[in-house]
């Protein structure tokens, strides 16, 4: 074999080895408390990701777990660039974007779209589906009115609506049809990520089935990659690779889907599984791995591992520090002291 | 409780048939144009069917006044009639006549044609005033919703400050600088009345802003200028249109305000205000009838005005009764 045709295969390696996304110790800090005319006393933070990294490759869906107020929507901001990080890096496709601006953050944000969990929220009600639709177009290219319609009715299709709906407005579908016209809206251009922030959450059960398969159909015909956030770990794991489960702004564990619902290690993934309700309610199982109190708030997380006030196997320094993340054999990520790495 | 019982009657198979149109549509099947076409006749007539009866047709009449003037009305407003010098209405006079049925002014200019007149300046200075407030009104709120922060808190300041000035005084301290012209006036409402659009406005873009379909548009490279025009402006439409339809009659009585004080639209043009000032003195002797027909036309102007737009704010959004 020549020199050329090795140097296309490890280019081909690395294409296939690179990342869609990798975010390296995200940070953000929310201000809390008040501050008026520019006496900012007792300044508070709310620490809503602290110090969170994790990749999805090309393709790959990665699931994101856990209570509300755990940081799950802000990770989905900061990586929309909603917001801005207090510190931390996020690459896309090998390009930091937390910095980006103007044209640059305009041309990332073709291949980038999202999916929210309210459908009466993220459809304007004083827009056409077609408009609604076309806006990416409209916005990125300048393609001609025909072409437009052709693209538009092209997605609609693909997410499983006839071109006749475009005409109508929002308020004339069903939840699950607007959850529909929402993921139209997001494939519209070159989407390489699409964000799922609870974007099942609000369907009845069998619409969600429906949407859930749509997406798994899209990502195997378009290898688009999924960030799927949800606190409903059934259908995270049914449609993540990998699932990451986080607590009080912070990684707690992450492992392919698979392996992380066989076995879940970490006391709180435990709790989480053992909280869910079964399929089969004579299945009840043992509900004493329960957390015993409420979400700590984020303003004042406890001490140590955020865990530790409802953790049923707390240990006496799970209150002082906070346990390093290790990497057991198999590649999970877990931060506990149950698992003191080697 | 202000809305006539007309609304009321034709309130059910008006919602019903809106129902049918609906299930027809959502149940995907494609009309035709010709049907498309008879069904927008239907609508138009549905539309027209649930108007309020009092309300629109003073405003009819109104507007009928000011766009036919010259063919309805029987003098020059302008010159005194040829060969008359009287107060009292022709028909009460011994064998009269209805030829100057409300009399005519102390110049001897027929009161009726004037009143003809006088709507127009009422009809176009409501109106274009109304716009007036209400444009300077929405970009301010919009701006202050939206953009938040320091210019937020600048626009809703000068707010605060405007609302604490009585809107009469400035009105006329402006209308004096400026010097009194009908255009003018319109321009001084429109800095007069804009703060209750901007305060109100900038409450709405507040939600909205918040709303997911803003920030989608955001994560799909829309600019401000396209997220303002495209998604906040359609969404705060309807509360904007509730607050023209009741400023409407404000800005009316205002404008009569001014010209019954002088600084309005100067004369000869006919005014109702500047027509309750030509009268003031022949009150004194008696002579009631050429004040009182002014003053009715502002009253059911107003009045008018006044009852639409109460129906159109249930129509638009029954939860801003108390806007």
């Amino acid at each position: 074999m020549s020199d050329a045709s090795h140097e296309q295969i490890a280019q081909a390696e690395t294409l296939k080895n690179a990342k869609t996304l990798v975010v390296n110790d995200l940070v953000k800090h929310f201000p809390a408390g008040r501050s008026g005319f520019g006496v900012k006393a007792n300044k508070q933070w709310v620490k809503a990701v602290d110090g969170v990294s994790f990749d999805i490759a090309p393709g790959e869906t990665l699931g994101l777990v856990g209570e509300s107020g755990c940081g799950k929507s802000t990770i989905a901001k900061l990586i929309l660039r909603l917001e801005d990080p207090t510190s931390g890096s996020i690459k896309f496709e090998g390009r930091e974007i937390t910095d980006l601006k103007g044209d640059q953050l305009k041309d990332y944000r073709r291949s980038v779209q999202a999916v929210f969990q309210d459908p009466y929220s993220s459809l304007s009600p004083r827009m056409r589906v077609h408009d609604i639709v076309a806006e990416g177009l409209r916005i990125h290219t300048d393609y001609s009115k025909s072409d437009v319609r052709t693209r538009v009715n092209d997605v609609l299709a693909l997410a499983g609506l006839s071109p006749d709906v475009g005409r109508l407005y929002p308020h004339e579908f069903s939840g699950g049809q607007r959850q529909r016209i929402a993921i139209a809206k997001a494939l519209v251009l070159d989407t390489k990520m699409l964000i799922l922030d609870e974007a099942v959450s609000a369907l009845d059960v069998s619409i969600r089935a429906q949407i859930i398969t749509l997406l798994k159909d899209l990502q195997q015909d378009l290898g688009i990659a999924y960030l799927y956030i949800g606190h409903d770990l059934a259908t995270v794991g049914h449609l993540s690779d990998r699932v990451m489960v986080m607590y009080l702004g912070r990684v707690l564990e992450l492992d392919d889907s698979i392996e992380l619902v066989r076995n879940p290690k970490h006391p709180y993934t435990e709790a989480l599984f053992a909280a869910a309700l079964p399929s089969n309610p004579d299945h009840i199982g043992d509900t004493s791995e329960q957390p015993n109190a409420e979400v700590p708030t984020a303003l004042a997380p406890p001490t140590g591992c955020h865990f530790h006030p409802r953790c049923q196997q707390s240990m006496e320094h799970c209150s002082t520090h906070f346990p390093q993340e290790v990497k057991l054999t198999g590649g999970r990520r877990i931060s506990c002291h149950l698992y003191p790495g080697d | 409780m202000n809305v006539p019982d007309s609304n009321n009657s034709t309130k059910m198979p008006r919602k019903a048939s809106r129902k049918g149109a609906l299930e027809e549509a959502s149940s995907g099947e494609i009309r035709n144009a010709n049907k498309d076409s008879r069904s927008k006749v239907r609508a138009f007539l549905d539309f027209v069917k649930q108007l309020p009866v009092g309300s629109t047709l003073i405003l009819g009449i109104l507007v009928f006044f000011a766009i036919c003037a010259p063919l309805l009305a029987p003098h020059d407003p302008i010159r005194p009639v040829e060969g008359i010098y009287t107060y009292t209405p022709a028909a009460w006079k011994d064998g009269g006549s209805w030829a100057q049925w409300l009399g005519t002014d102390f110049l001897g200019r027929d009161v009726w044609s004037r009143i003809i007149y006088g709507a127009r300046v009422s009809v176009i200075v409501g109106l274009t005033g109304t716009a007036a407030a209400g444009a300077i009104g929405m970009v301010m709120g919009v701006v202050a919703g939206y953009f938040g922060g320091w210019v937020d808190a600048f626009i809703m300041r000068v707010v605060d400050a405007w609302l604490a000035i009585p809107t009469l005084v400035l009105a006329i301290l402006l209308s004096m600088t400026l010097g009194a012209s009908m255009w003018n006036i319109v321009l001084i409402l429109g800095v007069v009345y804009w703060t209750r659009y901007a305060r109100i406005l900038r409450g709405e873009v507040l939600t909205l802003r918040e709303r997911d379909f803003v920030k989608l548009a955001e994560v799909a490279g829309a600019g401000r200028i396209r997220i303002i025009t495209r998604h906040i402006i359609p969404n705060v439409f309807n509360t904007w249109m509730v607050l023209a339809s009741l400023t409407v009659g404000v800005v009316i009585v205002a404008e009569a305000s001014l010209s019954f004080l002088g600084v309005g639209v100067p004369a000869p043009q006919p005014a109702w205000g500047s027509m309750l000032n030509d009268a003031r003195a022949q009150l004194l002797t008696g002579r009631w009838w050429l004040m009182a027909a002014p003053a009715v036309a502002i009253g059911l102007t107003v009045l008018g005005a006044n009852l639409f737009g109460d129906w159109l704010r249930v129509k638009l959004d029954p939860q801003q009764r108390n806007l």
